[in-house]
């Protein structure tokens, strides 16, 4: 099975954990910061982190703000009060997931 | 950190891909010159035609579509959304205690006093007159801050689309009263000074119109004037001439 299908789906986990550690971060960094964590083993694309940060910010999860960066815009997103609320839960689901697919995937480590 | 030519190279290569919009392309030109950055940190002698080239196609043509139509749907509803509440804040009690004042007094005074309709409209552009002297600087205002955008920005087509919206509101509002105005009225018993009740029926007609209309033109000028000051805030970049 290919390895960009099987993080697709904690894609959104894995951001709002990035925005929960570091606060604020750009586009950039999160892709960068991704791909130095798994060592290369997950690379966000641009179209699949983009349109992403936007649903979550059109939900109020995050929120942006811009920064003059010398001749350049830049634009950092940070959690929101209902966003840190909302990676805590997430991140609950997600340990209760991985421990669910331990005991199918290897029950004796169970 | 790039030099200000490569950005507006960054910026054409944006608009060659069809983000004609400001506050669609500002994270995408960001992102670009980050990657052309790292690229040229990495390999010292690469072009900046090269690593242009090499970061645009990073995306596809796929990705640029996906990303530009999910940031249009989201500055749409995040501008229709501020707009909407925009409007409301406006509606605070006193100003709508105010207009019933208002309704209340222009509906009452025929009845109460000998006055002529010549003079009630006297009265009437008397109070455009006043108003429009306190709404031109507003005007001004938002004038100022259109005409100083050098890029088109998507949040300001959304609110032009509301303003076009408003106003065609404003005339649907207006009709069932103007044609309210030509229909003859059977004559009730005179209780007021000076008028027939046809006349009665289109003075009140004139001053309920007239009072709706500077509501909403108010309420209209006061939610543009918020959202263009806030756009200007954000996208400021936008707004300054090189």
């Amino acid at each position: 099975m290919n390895k960009s299908t099987l993080y697709k789906g904690f894609l959104e986990p894995i951001i709002m954990r990035l925005l929960q550690e570091n606060g604020r971060m750009y586009g950039y960094q999160i892709t960068q910061m991704v791909k130095e964590i798994t060592k290369g083993e997950l690379q966000i694309t641009e179209g699949a982190l983009y349109p992403l940060l936007h649903r979550l910010e059109e939900q109020g999860i995050v929120e942006t703000e811009l920064e003059n960066i010398g001749n350049r815009v830049r634009k950092y997103y940070s959690l929101t009060k209902a966003g840190k609320k909302q990676t805590s839960v997430a991140m609950q689901e997600l340990t209760m997931f991985m421990q669910s697919l331990q005991l199918i995937l290897n029950p004796k480590l169970a | 950190m790039i030099p200000q030519e490569q950005v507006d190279e960054i910026i054409a290569f944006c608009e060659a891909k069809g983000v004609t919009y400001y506050d669609v392309q500002v994270e995408l030109v960001d992102h670009i010159a980050d990657c052309i950055e790292a690229l040229q940190k990495s390999n010292s002698a690469l072009p900046f035609s090269d690593a242009l080239d090499l970061a645009g196609k990073q995306f596809g043509n796929e990705e640029f579509t996906a990303i530009v139509k999910s940031k249009k749907r989201l500055i749409e509803k995040r501008m229709s959304r501020l707009i909407e509440k925009e409007f409301l804040s406006f509606f605070t009690i006193p100003r709508i205690l105010i207009t019933l004042l208002l309704l209340g007094i222009s509906l009452t005074v025929p009845y109460l006093i000998n006055i002529s309709l010549w003079m009630i409209l006297f009265l009437m552009i008397l109070g455009l007159i006043i108003g429009w002297i306190h709404i031109l600087p507003y005007e001004k205002e938002i004038r100022a801050i259109k005409d100083a955008s050098r890029i088109p920005i998507l949040s300001l087509t959304v609110q032009s689309r509301y303003e076009r919206f408003l106003q065609v509101m404003q005339i649907l509002m207006c009709l069932p009263n103007i044609i309210n105005m030509f229909l003859e009225h059977p004559d009730i018993p005179k209780s007021h000074a000076s008028f027939t009740t046809q006349k009665l029926v289109t003075l009140h007609i004139l001053c309920t119109t007239f009072l709706m209309l500077g509501l909403l033109y108010v309420s209209t000028l006061y939610v543009r004037r918020r959202v263009y000051n806030k756009i200007f805030d954000q996208y400021t970049k936008a707004f300054i001439a090189d």
